[in-house]
């Protein structure tokens, strides 16, 4: 009796249009989640940069590099006539 | 017989009663959802929204500082705050207790909190890796680090400066939200900064969020790097040579300047006493930028402003003024030169300059009169900021015109009764260093000035050669500067040991002193100046015997670092007392000394060519190495060409022959 007022084969397209707006929109739930956990291990990397480049700025500091220079190797600032400039 | 009416089951339409009653509820609140759906009802829509979606705040990285080679000065590090939900919290007088014994604060202060009604409050902010492992032990986290009911761990930002104290003027601080308080940080915020965006983005079930606005988060824009002018060894190299001179004078303070006199790039800026900006208790005597935001009378650095005046309108440095033998009276007023033995008589302006003469100064500044002394010292951007927009710079104090009757002119003459930056005598010495142009000081590489200000004409280029001719006088023997000289350079410069007021009598001190010295090498590349300056040394406390030593200091750690090379030959007396390899203090010299020990070895002089260059006997350089060879050629205009490795097989020219300056000199070496 339905079939009298709807053809037949709008029934199915229209389930598929249903399975396929609710899938789609999991896929986007999904992609999101996805984008969220990326964004996260993004920020923990800079954060991880960041701790490193803290870390790298420490060794690379004039004054542990003096007191290496001094203490660890016996080194002493050059006489001036010590100096040699190439050009 | 019955009627149809009464065998109709009452139970039946009872029952259709209800059902029409039920059917006509659902039909009602179908109705309603459809209105709600279709037409919609803006309170309903407004709580639907507050449920799924959420409003995040994204706080964008704050932008790196670093010096001009990259050199990071200011960098962030993740770091967590503790905060709490009042609303979410049980007992209260149980979590305030834990709290309190996990974070030592007091208790009183975190049960206030507790108590409030309110969504969110700081607890603590920043909080260190060992801190937050005691959260454990008082419950405040899990083992695994995740927070009890109503406890918030907020990561964010710190800004952290890795060199501590080196160039904490300079850098300035933060507060606790990272936002400028000081400083290059605070000059430079808004830059820094970044852009804070704040985002829409649906949540689900769980509070996560999943839809997040892209088209916002895209304008999420991270802070800008600032590169400063400064070069971080340098730096480095300055303020301990300042702390060192301000140690060795007993000094109360200490400041020094070193500038590129062509760009106005501040390459080195120093204040003693100093800070650390990790830490945030530091006295704001301690913070001040001196050299910007304090003003001194500048004494005797004066002189040559003076002296520059003078040039400019047509004076000599060979005209001459009366000493006076050492007293002149002026208004009722006598002034004396800095020692009671001077007494000088007649004195070339030039001399004036290298003897500090007060009263030559002061003769010379009457002599000039106010309306050009003035206009001449306001050329060189006295009593106005210098455009260099560091916060807290202030103008200094040049009296109005009309206050200058002629014991004040004659004290402006010789630095007293004016008040300047070092900055600002940085600046106007460097512009005798650069040819007479009065430039702009820049902190931060490729920054516009607000008022845009262009390099302008001070000086014309034959005052400025008069100027550094008598201000070379100034170092050599009979001058006040000898101790700033470095040997195998031409230095340029003034000493200055001004006295300072004694704000309970108001009047000059006979015991305190700002002792300093300006000065910069003359002919080498980068043209920089100098600025060195002790508040207050103890002792011998004159400029000659304080900050002109701290000015050599300073000079031979730009020229190591800059790799200047010496534009003199090398005094050879000097050179062959020292025969020794341990340099005394006194005869610390040269960049670029010969050495003696061999003196048949040595380059001699022998006159000049015909183009008017300086010709040398070109020495013998086979069988030295490399380093030696060139050791034996440094100091001169040569072009040195080394093909090779190992010792020195032949020489071109040959030993013996001339060579000029600018000649080229080959070496081919034993091994190819």
């Amino acid at each position: 009796m339905i079939t009298r007022w709807i053809p037949l084969w709008v029934i199915p397209v229209l389930i598929a249009v249903a399975i396929g707006t609710v899938w789609l929109r999991l896929a986007i739930v999904r992609t999101s989640y996805s984008i969220n956990q990326t964004d996260k291990s993004l920020r923990n990397f800079q954060h991880e940069r960041e701790k490193i480049e803290l870390k790298l700025a420490g060794l690379r500091s004039p004054r542990r590099l003096e007191n290496l220079a001094t203490k660890k190797f016996g080194l002493t600032k050059p006489r001036a006539d010590q100096v040699v400039y190439l050009k | 017989m019955t009627s149809p009416k009464s065998t109709k089951d009452p139970t039946k339409n009872r029952l259709t009663s209800l059902l029409t009653i039920c059917l006509l509820f659902v039909a009602a609140i179908l109705t309603k959802a459809a209105y709600i759906q279709l037409i919609g009802n803006d309170r309903l829509e407004k709580l639907a929204r507050r449920q799924f979606q959420s409003k995040m705040l994204i706080r964008p990285r704050r932008g790196v500082i670093t010096d001009r080679n990259g050199e990071p000065l200011a960098i962030n590090v993740e770091t967590r705050s503790l905060a709490v939900s009042p609303n979410k919290i049980q007992n209260k007088r149980t979590m305030a207790r834990l709290i309190s014994k996990a974070t030592e604060l007091p208790y009183q202060r975190i049960l206030e909190k507790l108590i409030e009604k309110r969504e969110f409050a700081w607890i603590k902010r920043h909080v260190s890796d060992s801190e937050f492992e005691r959260y454990k032990k008082w419950q405040i986290t899990t083992k695994n680090g995740e927070a009890a009911d109503g406890i918030l761990i907020v990561k964010e930002s710190k800004r952290i400066y890795p060199h501590h104290e080196l160039a904490a003027h300079i850098l300035g601080s933060v507060n606790v939200d990272s936002e400028g308080v000081e400083g290059i940080e605070l000059l430079n915020n808004e830059k820094l900064q970044g852009k804070i965006v704040s985002i829409q983005a649906e949540k689900d079930a769980f509070g996560r969020p999943t839809f997040i606005d892209a088209t916002a988060a895209n304008h999420v824009r991270d802070g800008e790097q600032v590169t400063l002018t400064i070069d971080a060894s340098l730096q480095f190299s300055v303020e301990q040579e300042l702390r060192n001179a301000v140690l060795r004078t007993n000094a109360r303070a200490g400041s020094v300047i070193v500038m590129n006199a062509v760009t106005g790039e501040i390459l080195a800026l120093a204040n003693t006493p100093s800070f650390d900006p990790n830490l945030r208790h530091a006295s704001a005597s301690r913070r001040r930028n001196r050299v910007i935001t304090d003003g001194y009378e500048p004494g005797s650095t004066q002189k040559t402003l003076l002296l520059a005046a003078g040039l400019q309108h047509g004076f000599k440095l060979s005209d001459k003024v009366w000493g006076e033998k050492g007293s002149f009276i002026i208004q009722g007023k006598r002034i004396s030169e800095a020692e009671s033995h001077e007494k000088f008589e007649w004195l070339t302006l030039k001399k004036v300059l290298q003897v500090s003469s007060n009263i030559g100064a002061a003769k010379l500044a009457i002599k000039l009169g106010t309306d050009r002394y003035y206009s001449v010292l306001k050329t060189f951007g006295f009593g106005a900021k210098t455009s260099i927009d560091f916060p807290g710079e202030i103008s200094g104090y040049l009296p109005p015109k009309k206050k200058w009757k002629p014991l004040s002119l004659a004290n402006i003459g010789f630095g007293q009764g004016i008040l300047v930056t070092p900055l600002q005598m940085a600046r106007a010495y460097a512009a005798i260093a650069n040819g007479g142009w009065l430039v702009r000081p820049k902190l931060v590489m490729d920054s516009e000035s607000k008022t845009n200000e262009q390099p302008k004409r001070i000086l014309t280029p034959k005052t400025r050669q008069l100027l550094v001719e008598a201000l070379l006088s100034v170092t050599e023997e009979g001058g006040t500067g000898l101790k700033a000289k470095v040997e195998g350079y031409k230095i340029a410069g003034k000493t200055a040991t001004a006295q300072v007021i004694d704000p309970k009598s108001k009047k000059y001190s006979r015991s305190r002193y700002i002792a300093s010295f300006i000065g910069f090498p003359v002919g080498v590349e980068p043209n920089i100046v100098i600025f060195t300056a002790l508040d207050q040394p103890k002792g011998v406390y004159y400029a000659s015997e304080t900050a002109a030593p701290l000015f050599k200091a300073v000079l031979t750690a730009a020229a190591n670092r800059f790799s200047m090379p010496a534009t003199m030959a090398v005094d050879r007396k000097l050179a062959e007392k020292d025969d020794s390899s341990v340099i005394s203090d006194k005869l610390k010299w040269s960049l670029a000394k010969v050495t003696t020990s061999e003196q048949n070895r040595a380059l001699n002089w022998v006159g000049k060519d015909k183009n008017g260059s300086i010709t040398w006997q070109m020495p013998p350089l086979v069988g030295l190495s490399v380093r030696e060879a060139i050791k034996k050629m440094q100091g001169h205009m040569f072009d040195i060409e080394i093909s090779g490795i190992g010792f020195v097989k032949t020489q071109e020219p040959e030993s013996g022959k001339p060579i000029a300056e600018g000649d080229i000199v080959r070496l081919t070496l034993s091994e190819e």
